[in-house]
């Protein structure tokens, strides 16, 4: 990927007016799950809309704020991770899950399961919410660890079961 | 000066240890990274280095035709535990897809047999084995889908095979 800005233009529902802003690829490097989202505001009224940039510069998702607050010349914006989780799933197609809990409080309770369910729970737990492939590709490091094929069946099997088990939640 | 020559006997019991050695430099090599890192402990270790070596020995169950590549996932775990006495008493339940194995008495437990102290820590192998096992004979990677380790006493394992 090269590095610089890249120009985005996306539609506003407020204003039902075309919004035209630069990200920088090296930010969007920066995120640990490849998607940048970027609080845009604008118009008058001041209102905003949140953007999702994936690495290829394409708009996974833009969100309309419920309320927009101005702190002196600070805009700020929360995006819950569910919504993130949601958006995403929703442009891929794919399933995602939801940590409920840190694995530090889990730890022991699954200290004795197979390294690979160990390691798609610690997975899903550090990102707080991440889809399918992307549990894959962070795992796929045991693949040669085992030298075993380790398909996305197999990991949906695992998060099947945590679902079950409380441990996390599907969204 | 003395001399001293070894001549292998045929004796196909005796070459699953050589299997289980050459499963564990494969594993070390390949899984280094896991094995040095603290975050998946001595029992991820041991998943991981019984997976090669659960490989290993399945190809040696093929050699001696002990299991054929046609086996069933349910002769295969049988046949290897058989084969690589893990235990005075091991029992194989199926229900559907689901295998419940019950380790008692185990024979290789490194703290009842060799009198470790594993602080706290397991280190059982059985997952690892059959999961390397079923998986490069029949392709069909089962699910540990419960594990209730009590080291030197009883430990079940479920693996859903499917």
């Amino acid at each position: 990927m090269s590095s610089g800005l890249g120009n985005i233009k996306v539609h506003c529902d407020i204003c039902n007016q075309p919004v035209e802003f630069q990200v920088s690829q090296d930010k969007i490097r920066e995120q640990k799950d490849g998607i940048l989202r970027v609080a845009l505001a604008h118009g008058d009224p001041l209102h905003a809309i949140i953007v999702y940039v994936d690495k290829n510069l394409r708009v996974r998702g833009v969100e309309v704020s419920d309320s927009f607050q101005m702190e002196g010349t600070r805009a700020e914006t929360v995006v819950s991770a569910s919504e993130v989780a949601e958006n995403l799933s929703e442009s891929m197609g794919e399933p995602c899950f939801q940590a409920l809990y840190a694995y530090s409080e889990i730890e022991e309770r699954e200290r004795a399961a197979f390294v690979l369910d160990k390691t798609i729970l610690r997975t899903i737990c550090e990102a707080g919410v991440i889809c399918l492939s992307k549990i894959r590709q962070k795992i796929a490091f045991l693949e040669k660890a085992m030298g075993d094929r380790i398909d996305l069946p197999q990991i949906e099997v695992v998060c099947e079961r945590y679902v079950q088990e409380g441990l996390i939640k599907r969204i | 000066m003395s001399f001293f020559r070894f001549r292998r006997k045929k004796d196909p019991s005796r070459n699953y240890l050589n299997r289980m050695a050459i499963g564990l430099g494969a594993g070390l090599v390949k899984a280094r990274d896991v094995i040095l890192n603290p975050d998946f402990g001595p029992q991820g270790a041991m998943d991981v280095l019984a997976t090669w070596m659960g490989q290993e020995i399945a190809k040696e169950l093929l050699n001696q035709k002990v299991i054929t590549a046609t086996s069933t996932p349910e002769e295969v775990l049988e046949k290897l535990l058989e084969e690589v006495r893990i235990a005075e008493d091991l029992s194989v339940e199926m229900d559907g897809d689901v295998a419940h194995v019950v380790v008692q008495n185990c024979l290789i437990c490194p703290r009842k047999v060799g009198g470790y102290d594993l602080e706290g820590n397991t280190a059982c192998p059985v997952g690892g084995l059959v999961r390397g096992a079923i998986g490069l004979v029949s392709g069909k990677t089962p699910q540990l889908s419960k594990i209730d380790l009590k080291t030197g006493e009883i430990c079940k394992t479920d693996f859903t095979i499917s």
